[in-house]
């Protein structure tokens, strides 16, 4: 059931988002494009500033006041979130597209509970939590399989009509259902967990936390925005764990977000490439470790020093990003790469297939 | 804190005692019939013609024996009486205020703050504003003017200009509490308690206008600074309406600070009382007290300046334990 | 001179650093629009002060006419049948009050020197309050001690009281009244400025200079305060506002020198007797003063939105 293998879930096209400033307009998207099929773990690499937070942010329509978009579309199932109206977003955020956040310090609410904040995951759906709870009554269910199946119950049929679950049933459910789902983020303890306030939990736990409410949502796209940042380095393995644990038993589609290209090839089918705000370069992971295409991404590669080999410096990539209010004519990465060539200075290079679904955005291809 | 009701004391003992030529400490104790003799037998015996350590020691274990002198201008009670009948009286009309001063100025902020920028955001600036532009004195008179002069002559309902209840009904209830809205709901008088409510309105708004555009300002601040934070993006991106977001996630993070305040607030409120009790003719402490200054009634103004120092130090601790209990991160 | 040459650089970017954001705080005032309205209005009121005495003359205010006692004479407003009227051939266009003096001319005589006196307070209270709390927040110790605790005593005075007794006890001249009204605002920037001295005091620049062997007294005179003044600045606008406003209250009280003082307060007081049947006393000084007030307030309101570093941007 659900989407053929390769299937897109989400596309942006062309889509252009700028950023008004007191210094000026920052041109932070610039005619990005990218697809995320079903059922894979999409890496969004880049660094500091290149704009792959923007586009998660604009995916979920929770740009700030002071941007707007240009142009393009973000099409979800084939409508454009772009032309949602906001209660229409506040659906889709509810129930499809959920959104993991990089420091849970600031990220979750201090003086509410984790119970609180978790259970409101659960009831802001729209669709009940359980079609077996309102068919046989039962109220005692508690167990590990039906978590997953839980999760994996999305399709309910007509999920707006025939079947209304009370809400007190409902927040039945939602209750057992915290614990069950804590326990599925391999969180021990859930009783306690709920009853704290997120500052007395580590940052792990926090992360745990954070991953279990966006699960709750059953969403079919899962962005996961830096989240492994913040946390240190074992901590970091346990959640990378996690989420491919978590793989199978979500129907769902992943978008991670990161800067780190070791993360991205641990977890990632495919990769995409950020660099000031353009998409530069699309491959599956082996295809892009194997032969990247783009100078940035050489470089990038190059920039990871190798455990095998002494290292004698560490390599770096000279110039620094370029400033997104004037960025750099033609192609914006023109002015630090060592292949520029007349034509990178005039006109901006398009998207294009260079190898089987290997996409480069750049004059030498 | 006994270090400040201490400093307190000296700073207006000094001021009070220290200079006879302008107020002379005898003067409560004496009628303009006594002799010399007598003036000086009672200024001896109440030693005021000693140094003024020792008079300061002197009052201390009177104070200490519950003595806290007479006081001539107000029927030469006992100092500690007069002030004790008239405490409640002040205190209903501040915590009247403070009700009204929450009431409207939360709100407004939290509306300032949503609608951040627009229209409404700049008219409930400036009415917050208007409230601690305002001289107070200047104030209250306008709305004795407007809601009892010409309400009257318009034909319309009129408040009262003042006092704390008609005439009438004085007395027809037991005294318990000392604040006519309590006594009144304690007797179950609602006649007593409705009337005493209407008198209460315009006093408690004169009061309430000044520093409702104080909590505003900071309801609103606190709120901005609230919504930017991280914690809200993710509320939001949980889908969850608007109101939720700001109401159940927002909300309780802003109002910490501003709760915090308004008991600030209601220890300030207690000395801005002197000037409306003055216009409204409350029969409270502060209208009292300025008659007191004129007179120059050192004990009178002791005990005054001690109550309310009191009740500003306690409150500033009362305001740091709320913080603590309504803060889940500070542990104390 | 390698080091002189250095710290001229380091001033002059340092200088130019501040010129950009005074810019920019300049471009953020514009914006708002409460901000440029009070402006206005503050400008409005400083030429009418100044150019005060060009447009009404005192000798003609004061002349003492008795038969003109609270009149009115106003076309456009009535109030009533208690407004006597003014004799016929004269135009007072906010009344008179008891004296039979022209009510709009006093008020304008008033305006200057309320607002002097209350500049002259609030520049008392910030040049001593900030002097004493950098002090305090820069030796620290038992002296810092000390002054917290002399200003937690002052705090612990409600508003008016201290100032009451210190009126009453003192008499009645200006100079008195404005001490009395001194002691009540003073503390405030003494707490206010240590506490910004205490933050930037931990700020590696500080340790910086203290390293180059710049002397403490340059650091906290030429680095530090005038990294702290942000907020105290915004303090000083809001306070001119309160200052009037309790300046007037206490010349309302009965403490003016002479009923025949041009000030606000003062003449407001003129009419607490008669509040129904010369409405007019009590309406206009105060709301002029609440005008100025206002104009005060906005400004200070629109520089904390400015200053406020969480706000920018």
């Amino acid at each position: 059931m659900g989407a053929s293998e390769y299937e897109t879930v989400l596309e942006t096209r062309d889509l252009t988002v700028n950023f008004r400033t007191y210094r000026g307009e920052v041109k932070a998207l610039d005619r990005v494009e990218l697809s995320l099929f079903a059922h894979e773990v999409l890496a969004l690499v880049g660094e500091s500033g290149c704009g792959k937070s923007v586009t998660a942010l604009t995916i979920l329509g929770l740009l700030p006041q002071n941007a707007y978009v240009l142009g393009g579309e973000v099409l979800f199932k084939g409508e454009d979130l772009l032309k949602k109206s906001a209660d229409e977003m506040r659906t889709v955020r509810a129930e499809e597209i959920a959104a993991i956040f990089q420091d849970p310090v600031t990220f979750l609410n201090p003086v509410l509970t984790i119970d609180t904040q978790l259970k409101e995951a659960f009831l802001v759906q729209k669709r009940p939590l359980s079609v077996e709870a309102s068919e046989d009554q039962t109220e005692n269910a508690t167990e590990d399989h039906d978590i997953r199946k839980f999760l994996l119950k999305k399709d309910v049929p007509n999920a707006e009509s025939a079947i209304k679950v009370s809400g007190r049933k409902n927040e039945k459910m939602a209750e057992e259902l915290s614990k069950d789902i804590l326990k599925l983020v391999r969180l021990a303890d859930p009783e306690r967990i709920l009853t704290q306030y997120p500052h007395e939990l580590s940052g792990g736990m926090r992360q745990r936390c954070m991953i279990a409410m966006a699960l709750a949502r059953r969403p079919s796209i899962l962005i996961a925005d830096e989240i492994t940042t913040a946390l240190d380095v074992t901590v970091q393995a346990q959640i990378l764990t996690l989420l491919k644990e978590l793989r199978d038993t979500i129907d769902a589609s992943t978008l991670l977000i990161t800067h780190d290209l070791s993360i991205a090839a641990e977890t990632a089918d495919r990769i995409v490439v950020m660099y000031a705000g353009n998409v530069v370069e699309v491959a599956s992971t082996k295809e892009l470790f194997r032969k990247p295409l783009h100078p940035y991404t050489q470089l990038l590669m190059k920039c990871i020093p190798d455990v095998r080999k002494p290292v004698i410096r560490l390599e770096s990539i000279a110039g620094s990003v370029p400033d997104l209010i004037e960025p750099p004519a033609g192609c914006r990465f023109h002015p630090r790469c060592p292949f520029v060539m007349e034509i990178c200075h005039v006109e901006k290079p398009v998207l294009k297939e260079a190898s089987d679904d290997h996409l480069v955005h750049c004059h030498l291809y | 804190m006994i270090f400040v009701l201490f400093g307190v004391s000296v700073i207006v003992f000094y001021l009070a005692r220290g200079f006879p030529s302008a107020f002379s400490p005898w003067a409560q104790y004496i009628t303009f019939r006594m002799k010399p003799s007598q003036i000086d037998a009672i200024i001896k015996q109440h030693g005021f013609d000693k140094p003024l350590y020792i008079q300061y020691w002197y009052w201390l274990q009177d104070v200490f024996h519950g003595d806290w002198g007479f006081s001539n201008w107000a029927n030469g009670l006992p100092t500690f009486e007069v002030f004790a009948s008239r405490f409640p009286y002040t205190v209903e009309l501040t915590i009247a205020a403070t009700i009204l001063v929450m009431a409207i100025g939360i709100p407004l902020g939290i509306l300032s703050a949503l609608k951040n920028n627009t229209a409404a955001d700049h008219a409930a600036r400036i009415i917050a504003l208007t409230g601690y532009s305002t001289p107070v004195y200047w104030f209250a008179y306008i709305l004795q003017l407007v809601f009892f002069y010409y309400f009257y002559m318009w034909g319309l309902p009129n408040l009262p200009s003042g006092g704390v209840i008609t005439q009438g009904l004085a007395g027809t209830v037991p005294t318990v509490t000392g604040m006519p809205i309590l006594d009144g709901l304690i007797a179950g008088n609602l006649r007593y308690t409705g009337d005493a409510l209407w008198h209460v309105i315009l006093p408690a708004f004169s009061l309430a206008f000044i520093s409702l555009g104080y909590l505003a300002r900071i309801v609103r601040a606190s709120m901005l600074e609230v919504l930017r934070q991280d914690y809200i993006i993710m509320a939001r991106s949980k889908g969850l309406s608007e109101r939720t977001v700001v109401y159940r996630h927002a909300l309780r993070n802003a109002l910490i600070p501003a709760l915090t305040l308004t008991g600030l607030f209601f220890a300030g409120l207690l000395g801005g009382a002197i000037i409306t009790e003055t216009v409204f003719s409350w029969p409270g402490v502060g209208s009292v007290s300025l008659r007191a200054v004129f007179q120059g009634d050192s004990n009178f103004l002791l005990l005054f300046s001690l109550v309310t120092a009191f009740i500003i130090v306690v409150s500033n601790l009362v305001v740091d334990v709320m913080y603590a209990f309504l803060d889940p991160r500070i542990k104390y | 001179m390698g080091d002189r040459s250095d710290r001229k650089d380091a001033r002059q970017s340092e200088t130019q650093a501040r010129i950009a954001e005074l810019k920019y705080g300049l471009y953020l005032m514009r914006q708002n629009p409460l901000v440029l309205g009070g402006s206005i209005l503050v400008v409005f009121f400083i030429i009418l002060s100044a150019t005060a005495t060009l447009i009404v003359s005192p000798e003609k205010t004061y002349t003492f006419d008795f038969s003109q006692s609270y009149c009115w004479s106003n076309p456009i407003i009535s109030w009533g049948p208690q407004g006597a009227a003014c004799p016929a051939g004269t135009n007072y266009i906010l009344g008179t009050d008891g004296f039979g003096r022209d009510l709009l001319g006093m008020m304008i005589l008033a305006i200057p020197l309320d607002i002097t006196i209350a500049i002259v307070i609030v520049a008392a209270a910030t040049a001593f309050g900030v002097s004493l709390g950098a002090i305090a927040g820069w030796v620290g110790g038992k002296f810092d001690e000390a002054v917290l605790r002399i200003t937690d005593i002052f705090f612990a005075f409600p508003g008016l009281v201290l100032a009451l007794v210190f009126a009453a006890l003192f008499g009645r001249t200006i100079d008195t009244l404005t001490i009395a009204v001194l002691l009540v605002w003073w503390p405030t920037y003494v707490r206010l400025t240590r506490g910004q001295v205490l933050v930037e005091k931990e700020k590696t620049y500080v340790e910086a200079l203290r390293a180059i062997g710049v002397s403490p007294v340059r650091i906290l005179l030429v680095h530090v305060i005038p990294n702290s003044i942000y907020p105290i600045l915004v303090n000083s606008t809001l306070d001119i506002g309160g200052v009037i406003l309790t300046f007037s209250a206490l010349m309302f009280l009965g403490f003016s020198p002479s009923p025949a003082l041009p000030e606000l307060g003062n003449l407001a007081s003129d009419g607490i007797g008669h509040v129904f049947t010369a409405p007019w006393l009590i309406i206009f000084p105060g709301l002029t003063i609440l005008l100025i007030a206002i104009s005060f307030n906005l400004i200070g309101d629109g520089l904390r939105d400015v200053l406020d570093p969480r706000l920018r941007r």
